[in-house]
């Protein structure tokens, strides 16, 4: 990693976004105290924390691998961070069944139990408690969802937006999954390579990307050739699949015809894949918009989108 | 007709072991004339010269299982925990390496070096021919165990704000506890079965239950007592080996 800096707002969720090997989890490490940095510093409310070891940080973190304690009851493992402050056992008993009831878990159940008798997203809720009942400054999650269902993980990714609207508490949370970033957001980063792209409000981010890059990591983007006005030669510019209309019944700035070559349903949404002057582009439309288009592989059709929704291309906006 | 796939096996170990231990068994039963008789098994607790010589051998058992704990623990925590991948590979290789020589070969090179250092055959060459002979059966249970930890682990509980004191004692040992309780039942009865290291190493002090059986049976012509004793020792083993079983398959997390 080099010459990223990174300032988190209090009480909000953080998502570092970026593909797997960019630094995002070194970068958690960094917070949490667990690698330390060649240079550079880490701050708390103003205060250096960089030589500070992770045992006096304060911070609460869930692992990709969760790193429960398998050894250990629910319970245990939830008390661990209480007992090695010395909190006394009555104490930690009813501090433990808040963090369990807090996550969803019914205390008198879940207890006793062992870790390796309960499902993913049973350990994931024990995670989550373990590392909240220390009552944390920031909560840090590093791809806590990675081996999750897709319902669960919705379900899961709901709770701790929840959860983290509730204790207001600050959260910084590194995935490379685009569409987990999406739902919980408040802030997204994005990173690649050790540096970071852009950072900003999530709608920000995604409406206006500052790179191609951006564009096509946090969403979707069809790339285009593009000669921009007042600047000498060729670039590339992006556009979203939904940012595109088939067969637009309004005047708009740009407008291509192509062919369609292949449908994909995807539910609420259907994809599809339009040839024109030999490029492939591909618009996202909406089930019953699709319906009304009346459409197939092979028709032919009328592409048209704003200039204004085009990204990564300074000159055009 | 499928067991036919065990007739090789079988063959072999029943003509090595099973059949001449079944005469073991018959002649711990037996007295000199042939006729049945339990006078050998009282006779192991009646003279206490044989007692003795068992505890002599558990003392010397619990001494290699603590000595080997004190070597192989550290270094299984060392291997398992902190090496990175390539660290690994190579102290793996180089703990392991040495115990593919044969051990009569080590045992004697061990007598030279120690006659090097002025160390004679007795107890102590004995005790550290033992505890070099058995390190890896202490070092690689311990190890299996922890390798199965989750990778942040330690990460996690130092965050959670457990020193490295609290790590090692609430995290990892306990974690380690039943490889360290495999390494200690296999390293028990190895060291106290072993005949070879203490008659080569021991001098006097190398009368353990397996010397004494063989004085009994080929040097004292005693077939009904040392057949009787090695039964005993036949069936605390096997009682340790299922003991070990239940806790690999009861605590292996």
């Amino acid at each position: 990693m080099r010459g990223v800096s990174l300032v988190v707002r209090r009480g909000r969720i953080t998502v570092v976004l970026g593909p797997s090997g960019c630094g995002k989890t070194t970068l958690l490490k960094i917070i949490a105290g667990l690698v330390e940095p060649d240079e550079g510093k880490v701050l708390f409310d103003g205060k250096d924390y960089t030589r500070v070891p992770p045992e006096k940080r304060g911070i609460g973190m869930v692992f990709q691998d969760l790193a429960l304690f398998p050894h250990m009851s629910v319970y245990d493992n939830v008390a661990f961070g209480l007992r090695v402050r010395g909190v006394k056992e009555e104490e930690v008993r009813s501090r433990v069944r808040e963090a369990l009831e807090l996550v969803g878990l019914d205390p008198t159940m879940y207890a006793s139990r062992k870790i390796e008798e309960l499902s993913g997203g049973e350990q994931q809720r024990v995670a989550l408690a373990r590392s909240l009942v220390i009552e944390p400054n920031v909560l840090l999650l590093d791809e806590p969802m990675a081996h999750l269902d897709y319902k669960i993980k919705q379900r899961l990714l709901g709770e701790i937006r929840r959860l983290q609207r509730l204790l207001g508490i600050t959260t910084v949370y590194v995935t490379h999954d685009q569409a987990e970033a999406m739902s919980i957001a408040d802030e997204v980063v994005v990173m690649s390579n050790g540096v970071v792209l852009q950072h900003g409000p999530q709608r920000e981010v995604y409406e206006r990307p500052l790179s191609l890059d951006v564009a096509s990591f946090f969403g979707e983007a069809n790339l285009l050739e593009a000669k921009f006005a007042g600047i000498e030669g060729e670039g590339l510019v992006a556009i979203r699949p939904e940012d595109i209309e088939i067969n637009p019944e309004e005047e708009l700035d740009v407008v291509y015809e192509g062919v369609v070559e292949d449908l994909v349903f995807q539910g609420p949404l259907i994809r599809v894949d339009v040839r024109v002057n030999g490029n492939q582009l591909k618009v996202l439309v909406g089930r019953r918009e699709f319906y009304k288009l009346g459409v197939g592989v092979g028709s032919k059709v009328r592409l048209g989108w704003k200039i204004s929704d085009v990204k990564g291309a300074k000159a055009a906006r | 007709m499928r067991g036919l796939l065990l007739l090789p096996f079988l063959t072999f170990l029943g003509i090595f072991f099973y059949l001449p231990f079944t005469l073991l068994v018959y002649y711990s039963f037996t007295d000199r004339e042939g006729r049945f008789t339990f006078e050998n098994y009282i006779e192991i607790f009646r003279n206490p010269s044989y007692l003795d010589t068992v505890a002599y051998s558990l003392l010397v058992s619990l001494l290699v299982i603590a000595l080997t704990l004190v070597a192989a623990l550290p270094a299984a925590v060392y291997v398992a925990v902190f090496a990175n991948s390539w660290e690994r590979a190579v102290l793996l290789v180089a703990f392991i390496t040495p115990f593919w020589i044969d051990f009569l070969i080590r045992a004697w090179a061990m007598k030279n070096i120690l006659y090097f250092f002025d160390i004679r055959e007795g107890f102590l060459a004995m005790i550290l021919g033992l505890v070099y002979d058995f390190l890896p059966y202490m070092f690689l249970p311990i190890y299996l165990a922890l390798s199965r930890a989750p990778e942040n682990m330690i990460s996690a509980a130092r965050v959670l704000g457990a020193g490295w004191w609290t790590v090692i004692s609430q995290v990892l040992l306990p974690y380690a506890l039943p490889g360290i309780f495999a390494g200690a039942v296999l390293v028990g009865l190895l060291s106290f079965a072993e005949f070879v290291i203490p008659s080569l190493l021991g001098g006097t002090s190398g009368f353990t239950v397996g010397a004494l059986v063989y004085t009994l049976i080929l040097k004292g012509d005693q077939w009904g007592v040392g057949s009787a004793l090695s039964v005993l020792v036949t069936l605390l083993t096997l009682a340790a080996v299922i003991l070990l079983g239940r806790q690999i398959k009861g605590g292996g997390a």
